[in-house]
Parts: C-alpha cells; structure tokens; sequence
C-alpha cells in the first residue's frame, strides 16, 4: 500500500475516464486497465467505486472478488445481512470490504482496501489515483 | 523474486499444490470399460455442475466460501489447479518455485467409498493420470501417489508398480478411520521405506463429517470455522499415534510430511508427550527415545496455514520451538482458498531458517529427486 | 501465596454415599459390580493399563495450606455412565458429601453439575447459591460442547451466583461410548490419551468463542483446569484467523476470538513439568495472556507444589501466577 501511495501522489491531479456507468453491470466487478494500473470498478445505482487490485491482507487481486453483502454484527444466532451489492469480497481468504471506504468488514483487520476517488458527470465515469474521502457516517 | 543464499541459488519447494482432473472423463483412458462405466457419467445432466465432488459432507458443513481461489480458475476452463500449464505461469514461474509437491485431491472424495477395489482402482488411475499429464509436462513438477487406508495390500503393490517414475517422490496416505500408527499400514509404509519415498499425510476434509472418519476432540464442531480451528488436531493425534505404536522402531527410514495441520502445536505436544513419557514410560513399551526425538528425527511439518501473531515477538517466538528449523518445511496449498501468498510467506520466515525451511528440510524428507532439473 | 484452582477430593467407598440418596436407588447402587468400581473410578486419568489402581487417600480439608477449589473428581466420571438418571442421583449424593464433609477454611467446593440434565442441574444449583461452602461448578465433558445452548440455564445460574466453571477431563474421554472422543479414532495406549486430552480444551473452548457463550455471558468466567497451558497460543492465533476469514458465519462474535479469551477464560498450571524453559514459549504470551494463568495443584494425584511450579517455571511466573490467583479470586467474589 505504501508504495502505491507514494507513486499516487505523482499522478494525482490525472482522471481517467471509464465510460458510460450504464455500461457496467451491477454485482460484478469490472477489471479496468487505466493509467498503466488494473483497477476493480464495481457500479451500484448511478455511481461507481473503484479500488486497488491488491487486498491488503496477503495482496489477492481484488478485481477477482466476489460482490455480496455482509453480516452485521448481531446478536447470537441471529443473521443480518446488510450492504448488499457494497461488499467485495477476496477471492482467496473470503476477507470483506465495503467499497465506498475499503473498511473491513467486522474489524477483522485494521487495513483498508484502496478505494480510488471516483465520480460521475453526465453519466461519465470518472476516476482519479487518489484515496477517496471517507464516506460520512 | 528468486533470492541467493552464500553462492548457491536458493531453491524453493512448494510441498502442497493441488492438481484436479479437469474432469472424471479424463480418467477413462486409465479405466477398464467396466469401471469406465461406474465412474464416468455417460452424460452432462448426470455430472455435478461444481465438477467432481471431492470432499467433505457439503451439506454438512457448508463452504462459507469458494473452496478454491477464484483468480486460480484456467483461463481455458475446468476447475481450479486442472491446467498445469497455467499452474506453471500463475504460481511456479512468478515466485521462482524450484519444486511443486502435487498433492491430488480427488482422492480426498475415496476415503468414503466402501469398495476397496473401486478405491484401489480409481486411485491408481488418478495416479497414472498425474504422472502422463503433470509429471511430463515439466521437471518442476513432483507427485506424491495417493492411496487409502482400504486395502493395504493393493495400495502397497501400486506403490512398488509407480514408485519408480520420475517425479514420483512420496506416497499420500488418507486418513480415515484407523490410526496411522497401526499396524495395517505396514505393508504401505514397508513399501515406501524400500523405495525411499516419504509418506505425506494431508487432511482430506472427511474429518469429523462422517461416522467413521477421525476429528476432532470433544463433539462436532458447529461451524466451518470452528472446525478449521481445531482440526490440527487430527494430524497431532496421528503424529502421537505413530511414535507410540512403534512404527519407526519397525521402519527406521520412513520420514513423515505432514501438510496443512499446521505446525505452531509442536511445542507445546513434544514437551507435554516427554513429560508424560518421563512419568509413565511403561505405558509405551515400544519407545527407545523420548517422544519428542522421534518427532524431529521423522516429521516435517508444512507451513500453511501460516499463523498470524499479533506482533513480532509473539511471531518470532512461534518459530522458537526447540528444532523447528529441522522439521519446517514451506507450502502454498495452491489452488485453495485459504492460500500462503508464496511471496508473503516466505519473506516472513526468519532468516536463519530460510534455507532450511525453503528447501533443505524437503531435500532431507524426499531426497535428491525432489529435483529433477 | 497460591490458590489452587484445581485439587481433587474423593470417597474412599461408594457406600459412603448410600445414607444421601433416596433409600431405593442406594439399594439399586449397592452391588459389587459397582461399588467394587471404586478404585477404578477414582483413577481420575485412567492412563493406566495396568490391572489394578492405587488404593485412594482420604480427604481432609483441614490439612489444606491454600484456598482451593476442591473438585470432587468422581462426579466428572457420570460422562462416561450409562444412565443419565442414575448419574443425577450419584452427583447429587456426591456434592451433598462434599459440602458436608469436605468444604473447609480453606476448602471451597466445585459442585458437579449432572451433563445429561442441564436443566434439572440448573434448578438444583439455585438452591445453593448464597451457599459459602461453594466455590464454583465443574461440568463433566459430553459430546455436547460447551458453547451449545443447552447449557445457557447453568451459566444463567452460575453467572449470577459468581462462580466461576472449572473444566477437568473425568479421563474416560476417548474411552467409554458416550463420552467424547479424542482426536483421530481408538488409541494405542492410554499414554498417548493422556497426551491429548488438552484438544478437549481447545474443541470446548472453541466452542464457547464460535457460538457467542460469552456475549449471552458476559460475567462467566470458564477455568480450563488439568490440561496445561501451552497450547493457548496456537489456537488463539487459529481461531482469530478463522474469525476474519468466516466472521460472516458466526457475526455475533464482534472481538476476535483470542481478545474474549482474555475477558473470560483461565487455564492452569498443573502439569507445570512440561512447560520448563520458559524462553522456548514465553514469546508466545502477551501480558494480557500471561494474565489468564492460575495455579492447581492436581493433589492428591500426581501433583504440583508451589516449588515444582518455580522449579519449571521460574520466580517471574510464580508472581505472576500468584497474582492472577488473586486476581480471578477477587473477579469471583466480586461478582465482577
């Protein structure tokens, strides 16, 4: 993570757009080649995340995960299941991450996903190599 | 990421990669047309659409996730760990891997069969099927041969008939019901004594799901997870099972390769078996040796699952356990979920044991012909 | 000082316990198929495959030194009997001679709760609570672990009453039909038995992490007893891990595991032999970890004193082990 946030700064100030948003599907990442980088893009509605290709537990390729939801923590015995279609999932260790801050799920760890400052304008994809701010909670 | 060791190139040994048949129909040719007809299924509706079902009550202890890593699927289809060509460019070549342990996993399905013979004949087919279409294919690669605990005598003729082969270096040998330590394993392991091949043991995913399989202590775990956690303890009670059984008293060169039961329990098994043995030495009339000489002299111990400390010192103290740098050994278990990133992993190992547990420690429980290049 | 959180106590005769059950079922218990059962049941580990076992030693509480739990280990054997109703009336009996003849200044007694009755040994235990001659409750192991829900009216009871639940194998686990088994399948001598009972520990405590025990429970306090303490360490790092790859499974596990083990579980020190050189393990334990360590002695079988503790231990760890003793002594008292 350290040296992509290092050569990020760099490049910060360039977007790279990523097409249409109605192009991509929903509950799927889409793997995209932008800026000499694989980035994961996952739509939800009429936005789209974008993050890094590289969980940050042992450096799975995230454009591989799986979208689901997650379980919030909850009382025992009890499932409850929130966030779908937010949730990547890495394709080795199973280890969620909410793709509008790249927090893992539970707190299982303190590491984030890198989630890309994305945006949409007249149904335009954007995105940029820099962290995304924290979505407010 | 091929690292150098004083003037000799570090080696690697990859001692846990699963390969899978694309199919059972790749089996045919291996397959007398009576069991041709049991096995293959003569049509698509009759196969399972997640492939050949291999292990584990699925309904029992349901998969939280993929079994495999997703991003390990060939490009060209079939299942996880089927392509060896892609094996080769998505693992071996990328970290440098001198050796990769294939460690067949279909064979984790026939510990349930009840057919003796059908087991017998299926694993000799699967292992026939390795050896033309993996152990050819590249000198980097290296077979354990698979059988089960059915019928020993089979199992033992099959591994004086391949044991030979080039890339053949170790027999897998499944647990199931009997302890490893028994007696009726004597044909298996006089055979692979004879041919200097190591017996591998690894868990096959039967444990604890049905009613004569080994698992855990206490009762049934309810959870996937909760089972993960405890299933070391199968591999640590079969470790005890053999040394107090005598089996290297009978057999003085077997070495024993234990994967994915994890490793960091030794210490606190070897200490707690010398004491005890110290204590009430009559109760296992067979031992020569203190428990725990017997541990370091014939068991290597795989790394994955590599446990994650909560800090370094905890890290570093979880390699201090007395002769660890004689027993470890490094895996991947490609293709699996639950994966060691080669590079994360290995870069962890401490320096001082990094030759040993890269590829010495592999040298020293299969010999030479771990190498092939 | 110590306090031991583990010593064993015995009937020298099972007719002792006749005058304390129900005339009929002492008449159903007096035959010499059982009574002559005595020293065997009273061979807490059973590692023998010897024809006979050492004649036992009588009980007395006043020649303690040290505060200490007093287990009256022939109950734990009800895991491996036959009928369930019959070890209702036997641990009943047993625990009635216990706090009559054994509990002491020194002396407090770890009531044997009945595991083929959860509920009806729930109900008995209310009527003791209050009682200073109890110390704790002992849960002989089933094959029902001890995170399962059919255990929740015990600690409901225990919980409130601030004891804690010590756990100490009866040592017919992988033995008798009925019991739990031991890892693997059928053993080949009762040596490596007793090797391996601490996987009995490790599969209960995984089970009260997994099935969220301690958030039904937040006060229970769990003493794993007998079973050493080495292998705390391993596990805790495999279960932490398999909580972040699974947490979905079981989402109301909110710590990682290794962190409720820190709140609400014990293990002792007995036996403290095959935990010399501390610089091979201690890496291993955190201060928090080390924090969960008590002593027990074990007597009146093969046994540790406080020297063989610092004998294989070292004075550090003795300190430190005298003050956790404290440390749990006072989390019970306190209802805390």
């Amino acid at each position: 993570m350290t040296t992509e946030a290092s050569s990020m700064q760099v490049r910060q100030a360039q977007e790279f757009n990523l097409g249409r948003v109605d192009t991509f599907p929903e509950r799927k990442v889409v793997a995209r080649d932008v800026g000499g980088r694989t980035i994961g893009v996952l739509r939800r509605g009429d936005t789209v995340h974008a993050f890094a290709n590289h969980c940050p537990h042992h450096g799975a390729p995230m454009c591989r995960a799986q979208v689901a939801g997650t379980m919030r923590p909850s009382a025992p015995n009890q499932y409850d299941y929130a966030l779908d279609g937010l949730v990547v999932k890495c394709p080795w260790h199973a280890y969620e991450f909410d793709v509008r801050s790249g927090e893992a799920m539970g707190g299982i760890i303190r590491g984030r996903l890198f989630i890309y400052h994305s945006e949409v304008r007249d149904g335009e994809a954007f995105v940029q190599f820099r962290r995304a701010a924290l979505p407010a909670r | 990421m091929h690292e150098t060791g004083g003037t000799e190139t570090r080696k690697i040994v990859d001692c846990d990669v699963h390969p899978l048949i694309k199919s059972v129909d790749a089996l045919s040719p291996y397959l007398s047309s009576r069991w041709r007809e049991r096995f293959v299924p003569r049509s698509i509706g009759q196969s399972s659409s997640n492939g050949f079902v291999f292990a584990r009550a699925r309904d029992r202890y349901p998969h939280p996730n993929t079994t495999y890593r997703l991003d390990a699927l060939p490009p060209n289809g079939g299942p996880a760990g089927s392509d060896p060509e892609f094996v080769l460019s998505d693992l071996i070549e990328p970290h440098g891997i001198t050796t990769a342990l294939l460690l067949p996993q279909e064979h984790y399905g026939v510990v349930r069969f009840s057919s003796a013979e059908a087991a017998a004949v299926f694993e000799r087919a699967n292992n026939e099927y390795l050896i033309d279409q993996w152990l050819a294919v590249d000198n980097r690669f290296a077979l354990a041969l698979t059988v089960s605990e059915h019928d020993p005598v089979a199992a033992a003729q099959s591994i004086r008939d391949l044991g030979r082969r080039e890339g053949v270096v170790g027999v897998q040998l499944l647990i199931n019901k009997t302890m490893l330590g028994s007696r009726l394993f004597d044909p298996i392991y006089a055979a692979a004594q004879d041919m200097g091949l190591a017996i591998v043991s690894h868990q096959n995913g039967s444990e604890g799901c049905y009613s004569f399989a080994q698992g855990p202590a206490g009762g049934a775990p309810r959870f996937y997870g909760e089972r993960h956690s405890v299933l070391p303890q199968v591999g640590a009670a079969n470790v005890v099972d053999m040394i107090m059984s005598g089996v290297f008293e009978r057999f003085p060169e077997l070495r024993v390769v234990m994967v994915e039961w994890g490793f960091s329990w030794l210490g606190a098994l070897m200490s707690r078996a010398d004491h005890l043995w110290m204590k009430n030495r009559s109760a296992a009339p067979h031992l020569k040796h203190a428990p725990s000489e017997y541990v370091v002299k014939h068991f290597k111990f795989a790394t994955q699952p590599l446990d994650e400390a909560s800090g370094s010192k905890e890290f570093e103290a979880m390699f201090g356990i007395p002769e660890l740098n004689k027993m470890l050994v490094f895996s991947s278990d490609y293709p699996h979920y639950d994966t060691d990133a080669p590079d994360v992993i290995l870069g962890k190992i401490p320096e001082p044991m990094k030759d040993a547990v890269y590829w010495q420690n592999a040298l020293d429980a299969f010999g030479s012909k771990i190498f092939r290049n | 000082m110590l306090r031991d959180f583990c010593r064993f106590a015995g009937v020298t005769r099972f007719e002792t316990l006749f005058p304390r059950m129900p005339e009929g079922w002492a008449r159903h218990f007096d035959r010499y198929e059982w009574t002559g059962a005595v020293d065997l049941a009273s061979n807490h580990i059973r590692v023998s495959d010897r024809f006979s076992h050492p004649p036992l030693e009588a009980f007395e509480p006043e020649r303690l030194t040290v505060p200490s739990i007093v287990i009256p280990y022939q109950g734990l054997i009800v895991n491996g009997w036959a009928d369930p109703v019959a070890a209702a009336v036997f641990v009943d009996a047993l625990n009635a001679h216990a706090l009559d003849q054994w509990a002491g200044d020194n002396a407090r007694i770890a009531l044997v709760i009945n595991p083929h009755d959860p509920n009806g040994s729930a109900e008995t235990l209310k009527a003791h609570r209050g009682d200073s001659r109890v110390g704790a409750i002992t849960i002989p192991l089933t094959t029902a672990m001890l995170g399962q829900g059919i255990w929740d009216p015990v600690y409901r009871v225990v919980e409130e009453a601030n004891w804690p639940v010590i756990i100490h194998f009866s040592g017919v686990e992988g033995a008798y039909l009925g019991a739990p088994p031991l890892a693997g399948a059928p053993h080949t001598n009762a040596l490596s038995r007793h090797i391996l009972m601490p996987h009995l520990a490790e599969s209960n405590l995984a089970s009260l992490v997994f099935e969220g025990t301690f958030y039904r429970f937040p006060r229970l306090q769990v003493v794993l007893a007998g079973f050493g303490f080495k292998w705390l360490p391993s596990l805790l790092r495999r279960m932490d891990q398999e909580w972040r790859n699974f947490r979905s499974d079981m989402p109301w596990v909110k710590d990682k595991p290794s962190a409720m083990v820190m709140r609400n579980v014990w293990v002792t020190t007995y036996p403290a032999g095959e935990a010399t050189r501390p610089d091979t393990w201690e890496g291993e334990f955190s201060d928090e970890l080390s924090r969960r360590l008590v002593f027990s002695s074990n007597a009146p079988f093969d046994s540790d004193d406080e020297q063989a503790v610092e004998a294989a231990l070292g004075g550090k760890w003795l300190d430190r082990i005298a003050s956790n003793s404290l440390e749990l002594s006072g989390i019970v008292a306190a209802g805390r």
